[in-house]
């Protein structure tokens, strides 16, 4: 399939990077200056165009013609949709847009590109918003995601030195929970040594350890029991700070005052913390640097339950999130304070990550994770419903509808042929979620959640 | 004369006589209307009494007179000028060059009169107390030097409403009405409402300000004609239910009768005005905004909540304690609602019988008159007819206060001053800042100057936050029951009736022209030390 990606930006090149991996991608960048610095860096295997997507003759010379698909991703609402329109215009099926006014989230607009099932539009802060919001909830887990209708949750977290699991092999694991499965562990992602993490679709003889990072499948009503097998809790903050008030912080902030968390804002810009503490009555509105250590104390950073750190700069949101952790057991004991703050840094940049203790800085995300999965989702769509890809680890988890022509219907999961690096996790039937096991036969109109190292995604699709 | 000063003060000064000179002429009209029903009453009179010349005596001349010299004025001044382009000092100029024409002009019914000719006054107090009354009606006020020496109704029909219909004039304001005849002022024309309007924005209801002047106008109107008709229904007569709709639509106050809306002593009418005052009180946007959307809007907006809220909390209070020295429950509800939104919305009618009666406040125990006391610095809500700091201003100068208080906790924090969920600019909550503080320390002169004058602590006090605030009555000697011409001297009283022109201007248009033409002068100081 052809790919234009319009926008180089953070999502753009991320988006283009995961997807030309089995696509013929094109990348179009109309600054002249990124344009270079990403020839120059050579880290993309991607056809760069300089030149805008609002721009015909630029269009044509990506490819617009046998294009079947365009993800207009610049930071400017206006031009992805004018690209999205022009890419309409020039026969390609299918588009996927940024945009963050919610005037332009419209039906309206919305009709302009199509119906509904032939274009996605997309808006990274709001994933980034919701990622966060969920892992709030659950302050020890790295990623949440939702699947099957929300029948079946997938949940990711590194297992605490204190955990039930550690220790604990598949096969035992196994014989304890029968007859009926409530969960099963789909990876495991391990450090093998200082620089490289190795990600396994875990087989019976394995077993677990502490610093694992776990993803575990399982139907909804065990999401309590799984929680505390991992030894993470489940806790919605009372008290919240976000550094950086970007509109992700403005769209987190709004759910989080509407579920009655007293949140509090910090701001470099007066300007915008003006915006801000107008758009959001009930929310105290800082104005200062987040790396100011009076500043940062001026907000009760250690006495706050959770802080999350959500500027652009990674170094600035990851000291002040240790800064947070450091005030937070300075004060403990207070007569207000029971616990250190929880927190959660956002990240860009993902060979950073590999520095950072997760244990120390708490959680972490990025924006372009969260956009990749949306857009991933709805290239796959028809034959994957939903899809999950992850920051840590290069698995991905699959969404499949088996109908009467696929392959695999009717027969075991155990003969069906899946490759050795993917496993078939939940199987919806009739709406209800069960754990697969090798005997488990597919029948029609199943819904299955697969998990796969990401090269093998497509093969898989083709089994069903 | 005119075209001498039109010379010398080119351009910039054409506004401000063109708009004097037509407000001088509906002020004229005003006059002449009178005229002509004071001449049909007599009319009337005179055919029942069998005589056959035309009677022309009482107010009939003298409103007569006052209305040519007014037409002549105001006819030269708008003749040989034309509006030119508004800068913010001619706004100003023009509306307090208005207000203070037709105060002047507004007098001299009363003066040709004699309405204020009694035994022992000399020329000069004379034309003091019919300033007064002038100023008192226009800035609608409401406080009267009729009294027990000089009684309101023993004086004819036509110079008394002539008093009434200043009052309604002035109450949506002498410079809407000029501009609702301007088309030429375009935009610069809601400067001028906004100069003069109560409050401290002024919203556009159309899109060209003369249409905005006009639909005003007519929601006043068409208030006012209600107000009427249930006035009539509720057992006034005709004359009296016209007369007193005309001060309660502007939340005036003057009435007809010495003893004020006592005189009826009926319940039913009571509580036809306090419905019509309390919407005379509140935003005239509101008003129009139900009648285009068809549902009441006024208790979505915070401001007609709090008004509301305010005065239905404080006649709970004022009935609790009036019952618990000694009055009935139902008496004491009629009172202390009556003079809580008589008082909350700057009318000043008064329901008491005579002094020392339910109604008469000064004479209750001092909790209730406290309370009233607030809500003589209160007023209604702004882009309405009423005076008082207004209860926007008030809560945005409340919420201004406390954000001081968090700051002060917080120095970094972001603390805009929210008004519903709207934020107000802050280029707005420091004027209005600005304004309480002018508001504040004009409160305070005026009490020194007045009890400078011989005038006792609260009586002063009370005077001038009920002159500053157009309220009409005050506490202590000045009473709901008692004349201005009895509790305050000759000098207090005009000093009374400037602070009634400053209040009715919202402050910063009056002072300006008090302190604009000191600056100048200054200036040419200091520009002839230079020279030399």
């Amino acid at each position: 399939m052809k790919v234009i990606v319009v926008g180089a930006g953070e999502v753009g090149t991320y988006v283009a990077d995961r997807l030309n991996r089995q696509h013929d991608v094109s990348l179009m960048e109309k600054n002249p200056e990124r344009f270079n610095q990403i020839e120059r860096d050579n880290t993309l295997d991607v056809l760069t165009i300089l030149g805008s997507g609002t721009d015909p003759d630029a269009l044509k010379r990506a490819g617009v013609e046998e294009a079947d698909l365009l993800v207009a991703v610049t930071k400017n609402d206006d031009a992805n949709l004018l690209a999205a329109l022009l890419a309409k215009q020039s026969g390609v099926k299918r588009t996927i847009v940024r945009v963050e006014s919610r005037g332009l989230r419209s039906k309206e607009v919305g009709q302009l590109l199509g119906s509904p099932d032939t274009h996605l539009m997309i808006d990274p802060d709001e994933e980034v918003a919701q990622d966060v919001l969920r892992l709030m909830e659950y302050p020890g887990a790295l990623d949440m995601v939702h699947m099957g209708g929300g029948e079946v949750v997938v949940i990711g977290a590194k297992l605490p030195p204190d955990a039930p699991f550690v220790g604990v092999s598949l096969e035992q694991l196994g014989k304890d929970l029968e007859p009926d499965w409530d969960f099963m562990i789909a990876s495991i992602t391990r450090q093998v040594n200082d620089d490289l993490e190795e990600t396994l679709i875990p087989r019976k003889n394995e077993s677990l350890q502490e610093g694992d990072l776990l993803r575990v499948i399982c139907k909804r009503r065990a999401l309590r029991d799984v929680i505390r097998r991992l030894g993470i809790e489940r806790d919605m903050p009372a008290r919240a700070l976000l550094l950086g008030g970007g509109r992700t912080a403005q769209l987190l902030a709004e759910s989080l005052v509407q579920k009655a968390v007293d949140v509090a804002i910090i701001e470099k810009d007066l300007k915008r913390a003006n915006e801000l503490s107008a758009s959001l009555k009930h929310a105290l509105v800082f104005n200062g640097d987040i790396t100011d250590v009076d500043m940062l104390e001026e907000a009760d950073v250690g006495r706050q339950d959770i802080v999350v750190a959500l500027t652009g700069e990674d170094d600035a949101n990851v000291l002040a999130c240790l800064y947070a952790k450091s005030a937070g057991a300075r004060l403990m004991g207070d007569l207000y304070n029971s616990s250190t703050p929880k927190t959660i840094a956002v990240v860009h940049r993902l060979k950073l990550l590999g520095l950072l203790d997760t244990h120390d800085v708490g959680a972490t995300l990025s924006p372009r994770t969260a956009t990749a999965n949306s857009v991933l989702r709805f290239v796959r769509s028809g034959d994957a419903a939903q899809i999950a890809t992850y920051l840590h680890g290069d698995a991905e988890i699959l969404e499949f509808a088996v109908d009467d022509s696929s392959a695999c219907e009717g027969k075991r999961i155990a003969d069906a042929g899946f490759p050795k690096e993917a496993l078939v996790g939940a199987i919806l039937r009739d709406g209800k979620p069960q754990i697969a096991r090798g005997s488990t036969v597919f029948r029609d109109r199943d819904h299955v959640i697969v998990i796969a190292k990401s090269e093998f995604a497509e093969s898989i699709g083709q089994l069903f | 004369m005119m075209a001498f000063k039109l010379k010398k003060f080119p351009k910039s000064s054409n506004t401000t006589l063109h708009v004097t000179g037509t407000a001088l002429l509906f002020v004229s009209a005003a006059m002449l209307i009178c005229a002509i029903i004071e001449g049909i009453d007599r009319e009337g009179k005179k055919i029942s009494n069998g005589a056959t010349f035309i009677d022309l005596s009482g107010s009939v001349l003298p409103l007569l007179f006052a209305s040519i010299i007014c037409l002549i004025f105001g006819g030269i001044a708008r003749v040989i000028t034309k509006p030119g382009r508004l800068g913010q000092a001619d706004i100003f100029s023009a509306v307090g060059g208005a207000w203070l024409f037709v105060s002047l002009f507004g007098a001299l019914p009363y003066l040709f009169d004699g309405t204020f000719s009694y035994e022992g006054s000399s020329f000069l107090i004379q034309f003091a107390d019919s300033l007064f009354e002038s100023i008192s009606g226009y800035s609608c006020t409401g406080s009267t030097v009729f009294g027990s020496h000089n009684p309101i109704e023993s004086h004819g029909s036509g110079i008394l409403l002539y008093r009434q219909l200043t009052q309604w004039v002035g109450g949506m304001g002498i410079v809407v009405l000029v501009v609702t005849v301007l088309p030429s002022l375009r935009a610069s024309g809601l400067g001028l409402i906004s100069a003069e309007a109560p409050g401290p924005e002024s919203d556009r209801l159309a899109s060209r300000v003369v249409d905005t002047a006009r639909k005003f106008w007519k929601i006043y109107c068409v208030l006012t004609i209600c107000i009427g008709i249930a006035l009539f229904t509720a057992g006034m007569s005709v004359y009296d239910a016209v007369a007193h709709a005309l001060t309660t639509a502007s939340t005036g106050g003057f009435s007809t009768r010495d003893s004020s809306i006592g005189f009826w002593d009926s319940p039913t009418i009571e509580m036809v005005l306090i419905l019509g005052m309390i919407l005379g009180g509140s935003s005239f946007a509101l008003h129009w905004r139900m009648t285009k959307e068809y549902r009441i809007v006024h208790l979505k907006d915070p401001e007609f909540r709090s008004y509301l809220g305010l005065m239905s909390a404080s006649t709970l209070a004022i009935t609790w304690i009036l019952t618990s020295n000694g009055l009935e429950i139902n008496e004491a509800l009629r009172s202390a609602a009556f003079n809580v939104v008589t008082l909350g919305t700057s009318t000043g009618f008064s329901n008491a019988t005579g002094a020392g009666s339910n109604g008469d406040f000064s004479s209750w125990v001092s909790g209730p008159q406290i309370l009233l006391f607030i809500f003589l610095v209160f007023g209604g809500c702004t882009g309405s007819t009423s005076g008082g700091v207004k209860i926007f201003r008030l809560q945005i100068g409340a919420s201004h206060a406390l954000r001081s208080i968090r700051k002060f906790r917080r120095p970094r924090g972001v603390f805009p001053v929210f008004h519903g969920s709207k934020v107000i600019n802050e280029s707005l909550v420091q004027r209005i800042a600005g304004f309480i503080a002018v508001y504040a320390i004009l409160v305070v002169a005026g009490t020194l100057t007045l009890t400078a004058l011989d005038t006792d602590i609260v009586t002063a006090l009370s005077g001038v936050i009920s002159a500053l605030g157009n309220m009409g009555p005050a506490l202590g000697d000045a009473g709901p029951t008692a004349s201005f011409a009895d509790a305050y001297s000759t000098p207090s009283r005009m000093v009374l009736a400037f602070l009634m022109l400053v209040g009715r201007l919202e402050i910063f248009p009056m002072l300006l022209m008090v302190v604009a033409p000191y600056r100048g002068v200054k200036h040419r100081l200091r520009a002839t030390k230079h020279v030399y």
